[in-house]
């Protein structure tokens, strides 16, 4: 390390002063270098631009001044080849370009020294130079010639100073290289150079380093014949002379130290090896030497004794002791003592100290021999002790050996106790066990009974136990009815160790199946290996029987013991889960409703219905097969799941067959009864993820096949599906339309046709829903019957009509044309149904004051067919408050005169379906003037409906018919028109 | 590249020269032999006129289209057995729209292939470039037959009397422009022009025109020649943009055109957009519905472009259903490895230029002596020409002092993608 820092050191001067000059040349010659090409290239460029510009100026002096720029352009162009021009301008006198080959524009910057040219139009005709630098960062020699002293104009060409600098660049570089390939070849020499010389003086260094270390066993080499060489050897010379004293001194040092080192280190020994601890002290107590026992004695190994006051480790009497007294010894000989001494860290030891007196640097000091006694001290304590315990350990265990001997008594006692105790549980337990209601037995690992109680033999149907163990010795599983059970039980109980409520049949001796449920457990050894199963047996067969019966009653409807509604449902979730699986699995549904049943029950009497509902139920289950569900659904509602169809087909053949049977007449209570069926299926089942929605469209089909005409059926379709949707959205705009009175009413004029005057009004309902417009009531009234919206709208309409009209009477209940007034409110049917109807007529004409001969109420034929019980009761209370009730509709249903008869009827509407046919059919002039003197003879006010032309009136007057509405004479009409009619005394009819 | 590769044409054309040269020596000495010659029935040399145009680069559409003009018509001539009993053929050489191979294609036309005379070159650069040849070559009296180029180098002393013109000048057709535009209240006129004799020649046209209305130009930007469809004019239309402009005519190629028009339009220049006849409007216009994006803006609206032919649509002129026929059915590329791939137009204005200059060149052949025609012979049968109906409802002139034969120019714009003629310059009134 040392040689190759001190050569590198000298290397490293060179190094740098060679850096720096090689640098300066460098600099100074690429600045040197750098200006003059600058000025050879500028003044080339310089002179390339001025022959071009002169070359302009003469060849193409007369295109210039004819203007033609296109021969201007067409050479300038060429001159863009040649090396460093970048651009050319020219221009005319007056400073305007004629041609330049900028893209796109000429920079503002050339532009200046253009205009700058012709500002100065007599300018020197040898060109003038510029440097010029653009915006976008490039620098341009502008080399501008005059032609023929400015009025030919201006040529202006650039060449390019980035060209020029680059050639300077690269000559810079170039020298550069060749400066620093020098430099590397001059380093190269000045570093062996410097080797040559530094190396010789490098050894004569590390030479003369090693004779000053005494190190003289190395001869230098160097032979050279310089100065170096020369010193080199005076040097050996003299490093010899040196060698030669050193080594004599060292010889005569050495014996005499050699004698002395052996005197001490006997001394020395005899020291360390004695076994007491040797004292040395001075006149004034201070101890002065000492040995390793003494360290030991003391515990004071590795620390500093010599030095220290021995009081501070004998103690202050002690050291009295051995203390020398003044100038002369303490005592004339020496001395032996024996006492306590206390060591440093606090334990003491006895000791026996010799003293003896010794003269120590003129002084009387003492020389002390300490013993440590502890060891002969203790092995007569020992002695002493070792004889006290041995007495004291004989005499313990003679007091040990009476207590045992106490304890066996007591024992021997106790253990007669407990036998006794023993043989009492024992003999109450086997009562229980014999007397138990549950079986109870014990059988072996591999089922064979090791023990059973008389309960378990009864269960059995064995008479006593011994013959229960005889008989099923080969096994208690011989008993269970399913053939795997038993094994299923030991298994349990082997592999859980208990088990619980194990229900299983079992067939007793007699053969009868009895259920029973069983608990058992495992009882295994103290090793854990399973020693046998304890359990008890219950005959469960009661509560069986009690659970099935449950179970059936909940899933089948009592009277026709048919599934119900929630049997079925699973059982068409099923079938549904089934089509899932199989793709060919075919299923069908069909939803059954009676037609008359309600007419049978009312007329016949509940039982009779009953009895329908069960002979339904077995035609029902008669055409079905036997995989077929057939539930009853409650009221007269029956539902049948047709599986594993072939074809569709197939179901339409069955719904065919029920039809056909249905018909048929049942025998109820000795009556024969006619019934019929309407009949809703779904075929497509397939499309179907819940089973409600299933039902739904069956019994939208069953529907849709009672609207067609009873006792038929109809397979549900797509169709179907959307007008049901329709209806069901109906439904709910309808509900808001009431709960937000959109619902309105106009009237519609009666005309008594002799005068012509309107002697009465029809209250109608409109509904225009806000999406499909105005809603037809044939559409909506049904609706609202069957949402039950029927009773809230038509008690508004009745209170608003009976209000409306008392509005418009005068004082005395006549119209403001002093007729009598009328109102006509049609009323559902459904009221028949509804006690409150009654109520209701009679609170709005209390409400309103409107009297009630001025109502009239229209009830339609099928009203009085569908409610004849309630019918005769309700339409008499009203007639009892005063109202006139109407017949509408008069013709169309299940016309039967006799209602004219039975009921207080007043007024009969003629069905405008007559009125438009009078015209044209002669059958139905017929029935009308039938139907219109008939009332007449009645007494009855008769009433045409929709008359419309003025034939039709024609008619009607010719046969004396009284009253009329229509077209003919007034369209229905808001409140207020109705109202302004009144008022105006219009009340004749427009037209005749 | 028509140098590497020496034409079948080229080769049966020296046999051809050969006989055709000692035919004419024959004329010197024995002036009866040309008539021997004719009546012994043998086939008459074919005429050989040499043509230099780009086949290659941006502006190949150019050349391509003239020579299938070119060849519509001459084809149709040969095949009825020529003229005078010759058929007239064509040489094409390439020379990219360069000035140096030009020059390279004339000397060997001239030296090597000897052709009867250089016919419909394409280019201003390149033809300024070629005249000083023609002076070089006036010994061998080597003319210049109606070049597609506008410029006035070549219809002006000392170089102008080798040259013969059909077409009207750039100046005229910068001139119409001007007035047009002007007259159309639009007095803020800018130039984009090529930064080459031919651009300049534009330049200089519309600045001279402006000068008669005491109007300077708005503005103008120049862009290099080898500027193609996929070059970036965005400086270009920045320093136009600086001048607002109200209309701006464009000196260029069509490439060039198109690809000005279609930044342009991309930096929201809406002002109205002309070009001249050397721009192959059809070739434009094609460029310029390629370019277009879907739902992006239509970047032929606005567009005015001047014609020196009527316009191919116009079936009423002879001339023009002339072509349409003849152009479907012989209409050939040039040869083999001559051009690069080109899509050509069924019809172009460029095209039926070609047309109508090969139409007066079987004219003009006609007019030559029939057995012996001689290069010296060219400018006597051009001249002769007076009154010359060509078809296309005006009438042609050539004399001695007049080599320029057309001077109507005819103006299209875009509709629906379609070039139609513009007569109505009322919607291009400046607000």
């Amino acid at each position: 390390m040392e040689r190759v820092v001190r050569r590198s050191r000298l290397f490293r001067k060179t190094l740098v002063f060679m850096i720096l000059a090689f640098g300066v040349i460098a600099t100074v010659m690429s600045l040197a270098f750098g200006q003059i090409i600058r000025r050879h290239l500028t003044e080339e460029y310089r002179s390339k631009a001025t022959a071009l510009a002169r070359s302009v100026a003469e060849s193409d002096l007369l295109s210039i001044l004819r203007g033609d720029a296109s021969a201007v352009q067409s050479r300038i162009d060429q001159y863009l080849g040649i090396e460093g021009v970048a651009y050319v301008v020219v221009a005319r006198e007056n400073g305007e370009v004629l041609a330049h080959t900028f893209v796109p524009e000429i920079p503002p910057e050339v532009l200046k020294q253009v205009r700058a040219a012709a500002a100065t139009p007599h300018g020197p005709q040898h060109p003038a130079v510029i440097d010029v630098r653009t915006a976008d960062g490039r620098e341009y020699m502008h080399v501008m010639t005059h032609l023929l002293e400015g009025l030919g104009g201006s040529v202006h060409i650039g060449m390019d100073n980035g060209a020029i600098r680059g050639f300077i660049r690269q000559a810079v570089l170039q020298q550069q290289i060749i400066t620093l390939g020098l430099f590397l070849v001059c380093t190269l020499v000045a570093f062996l150079f410097v080797r040559n010389i530094s190396r010789p003086l490098t050894r004569l260094t590390e030479y003369a380093g090693r004779v000053a270390a005494h190190d003289f066993s190395t001869e230098m080499d160097i032979s050279s014949k310089d100065e170096v060489g020369d010193l080199a050897r005076a040097m050996g010379s003299m490093a010899r002379d040196v060698s030669g004293l050193i080594s004599g001194l060292e010889a005569a040092v050495a014996n005499a130290t050699a004698d002395l080192q052996e005197a001490l280190s006997s001394l020395q020994a005899v020291l360390h090896n004695m076994a007491g601890g040797l004292l040395v002290l001075d006149a004034r107590g201070r101890v002065v030497r000492h040995n390793p026992a003494l360290a030991r004695l003391f515990r004071l190994e590795g620390e500093e004794i010599d030095g220290r006051a021995v009081d501070e480790l004998l103690g202050r009497e002690t050291t009295a002791l051995i203390l020398p007294q003044g100038s002369a010894p303490l005592h004339s000989g020496s001395g032996v003592l024996e006492t306590v001494i206390q060591r440093p860290d606090g334990t003491s030891v006895p000791v026996e100290i010799s003293v003896a007196p010794v003269a120590l640097k003129g002084q009387w000091g003492t020389v002390s021999i300490v013993r440590d006694i502890t060891e002969r001290r203790r092995s007569a304590e020992a002695l002493h002790q070792a004889h006290d315990e041995l007495e004291q350990m004989v005499e313990e265990r003679t007091r040990e050996l009476s207590r045992a001997n106490i304890q066996l008594k007591i024992e021997v006692a106790e253990r007669k106790v407990v036998a006794e105790a023993l043989r009492k549980a024992e003999s109450k337990y086997r009562s229980i066990f014999e007397n138990a209601l549950e079986g109870i037995y014990q059988i072996s690992p591999d089922g064979h009974y090791i023990s059973a109680n008389p309960a378990l033999a009864r269960i059995l149907g064995y008479s006593n136990v011994e013959d229960l163990l005889t008989e099923l010795k080969d096994g208690a599983g011989t008993r269970y009815v399913e053939p795997g059970r038993w094994a299923e039980f030991l298994a349990l109980a082997l592999e859980h160790g208990e088990i619980t409520d194990f229900e299983s049949r079992i067939r007793r001796r007699s053969g009868r199946v009895v259920w029973i449920s069983e608990n058992a457990r495992l009882v295994p050894d103290s090793r854990g290996k399973p020693l046998y199963i304890e359990g008890t047996v219950e005959d469960i067969t009661l509560r069986k029987e009690y659970e099935s019966q449950l179970l059936h009653q909940a899933f089948h409807d009592p009277l026709t013991a048919l599934p119900n509604r929630a049997l079925f449902l699973d059982h068409l979730k099923m079938a549904m889960e089934r089509r899932r699986r199989h793709e060919k699995y075919l299923f069908a549904l069909l939803y059954l409703d009676l037609d008359r049943f309600k007419v049978i029950n009312d007329s016949l009497g509940h039982d009779a219905g009953d009895e329908l509902l069960r002979a339904v139920a077995r035609t029902l289950t008669g055409c079905a097969r036997g995989m077929d569900t057939v539930a009853r659904f409650g009221g007269d509602e029956f539902a049948i799941l047709l599986e594993e169809l072939a074809a569709p087909r197939d179901a339409i053949r069955i719904a065919r067959r029920i039809l056909e049977e249905m018909a048929r007449p049942f025998v109820l209570h000795g009556h024969e009864a006619f019934s019929s069926a309407s009949i809703g299926i779904v075929l497509h089942t397939e499309s179907y993820d819940r089973p409600e929605t299933l039902l739904r469209d069956a019994d939208t089909a069953m529907y849709r096949a009672k609207e067609q005409g009873k006792s038929r059926f109809k397979v549900f379709n797509r169709k179907m599906h959307e007008q049901a949707l329709r209806v069901m959205e109906l439904e709910t705009d309808l509900r808001r339309a009431v709960e937000s009175h959109d619902l309105r009413l106009v009237y519609q004029p009666i005309v008594r046709l002799e005068d012509r005057k309107v002697v009465a009004f029809e209250a109608l309902l409109r509904w225009t829903h806000a999406l499909h417009g105005p809603v037809n009531p044939s559409e909506f009234i049904p609706l609202a019957e069957d949402a039950g919206l029927i009773y809230p709208i038509d008690y508004g309409v009745l209170h608003k009509v009976c209000r409306t009209i008392r509005a418009w009477m005068n004082g005395d209940g006549t119209s403001p044309g002093g007729q009598p007034l009328h109102v006509h409110l049609n009323v559902s049917g459904k009221h028949f149904r509804n006690p409150l109807l009654v109520g209701e007529v009679e609170a709005a004409l209390l409400d309103s004051g409107l009297p009630p001969s001025c109502l009239t109420l229209e009830i339609t034929e099928n009203a009085f067919v569908d409610n004849a019980a309630t019918a005769t009761d309700i339409l008499s209370k009203l007639k009892m408050l005063g109202v006139n009730l109407c017949i509408d509709d008069f013709g169309t249903g299940y016309s039967s005169l006799g209602y004219l008869q039975r009921y207080p009827i007043d007024v009969i509407k003629v069905d405008r379906s007559f009125v438009a046919a009078v015209g044209s059919d002669a059958d139905t002039q017929a029935i009308a003037g039938s139907i219109i003197s008939l009332g007449n003879s009645l007494g009855l006010k008769v009433v045409a409906e929709g008359v419309e032309t003025p034939s039709q009136l024609e008619f009607l007057t010719r046969i004396g018919c009284r009253y009329a509405q229509g077209f003919l004479f007034h369209r229905p009409m808001e409140e207020e028109d109705a109202r302004l009619m009144l008022l105006g005394g219009a009340c004749r009819t427009k037209s005749n | 590249m028509g140098s590497g590769k020496r034409q079948p044409a080229a080769g049966l054309f020296r046999v051809a020269a050969s006989v055709r040269l000692a035919a004419a020596l024959c004329l010197c000495l024995l002036t009866l032999l040309p008539n021997a010659l004719a009546a012994a029935g043998e086939p008459q040399a074919p005429l050989v006129f040499g043509m230099s145009a780009p086949f290659t680069g941006p502006n190949r559409g150019l050349g391509i289209e003239y020579y299938r003009g070119i060849t519509a018509y001459l084809s149709h001539v040969n095949e009825q057995g020529g003229v005078n009993g010759r058929r007239i053929e064509i040489l094409p050489l390439d020379d990219g729209y360069n000035p140096e191979p030009a020059v390279r294609n004339t000397i060997r036309l001239v030296r090597e292939d000897k052709v009867f005379a250089l016919f419909s070159y394409v280019g201003t650069p390149t033809v300024s470039r070629v005249l000083p040849l023609l002076e070089r070559f006036q010994d061998e009296h080597v003319t210049l037959l109606f070049p597609l180029t506008g410029a006035r180098l070549h219809r002006e002393p000392p170089y102008g009397r080798y040259v013969y013109n059909l077409r009207a000048s750039y100046f005229e057709e910068t001139r119409a422009l001007v007035e047009h535009f002007v007259a159309a209240g639009r007095t803020r006129l800018a130039v984009l022009f090529q930064e080459d004799a031919y651009g300049r020649s534009g330049w200089d046209g519309v600045r001279r025109a402006l000068t008669t209305y005491n109007l300077e130009l708005a503005g103008e930007a120049a862009y290099a020649r080898s500027a193609g469809f996929d070059a970036d004019f965005g400086p270009q239309v920045r320093v136009l943009a600086a001048s607002k402009p109200e209309a701006i005519i464009t000196i260029g190629t069509y490439a060039a055109c198109a690809a000005f028009i279609r930044d342009a339009r991309d930096a929201g220049l809406t002002a109205p957009i002309a070009c001249v006849s050397f721009s192959d409007a059809d070739n434009m216009v094609k460029l310029l519905l390629q370019a277009r994006r879907p739902g992006g803006q239509d970047y032929t609206v606005r567009l005015v472009c001047s014609q020196v032919v009527p316009s191919y649509q116009d079936v009423a002129l002879p001339a023009v259903a002339l072509y349409r026929r003849l152009m479907d059915r012989y209409a050939q590329m040039p040869p083999e490895g001559l051009a690069e791939p080109y899509a050509p137009n069924r019809y172009s204005s460029v095209s039926l230029e070609g047309f109508l200059n090969a139409v007066v060149l079987a004219e003009v052949v006609r007019r030559m002596p029939a057995a012996n025609p001689r290069r010296q012979d060219i400018p006597a049968a051009v001249e002769s020409l007076k009154d010359f109906d060509l078809g296309i409802g005006v009438p042609l002139n050539f004399s001695s002092g007049q080599h320029q034969a057309l001077n109507s120019i005819y103006f299209t714009t875009v509709r629906g993608g379609v070039l139609v003629p513009l007569t109505d310059w009322t919607e291009w009134s400046g607000s």
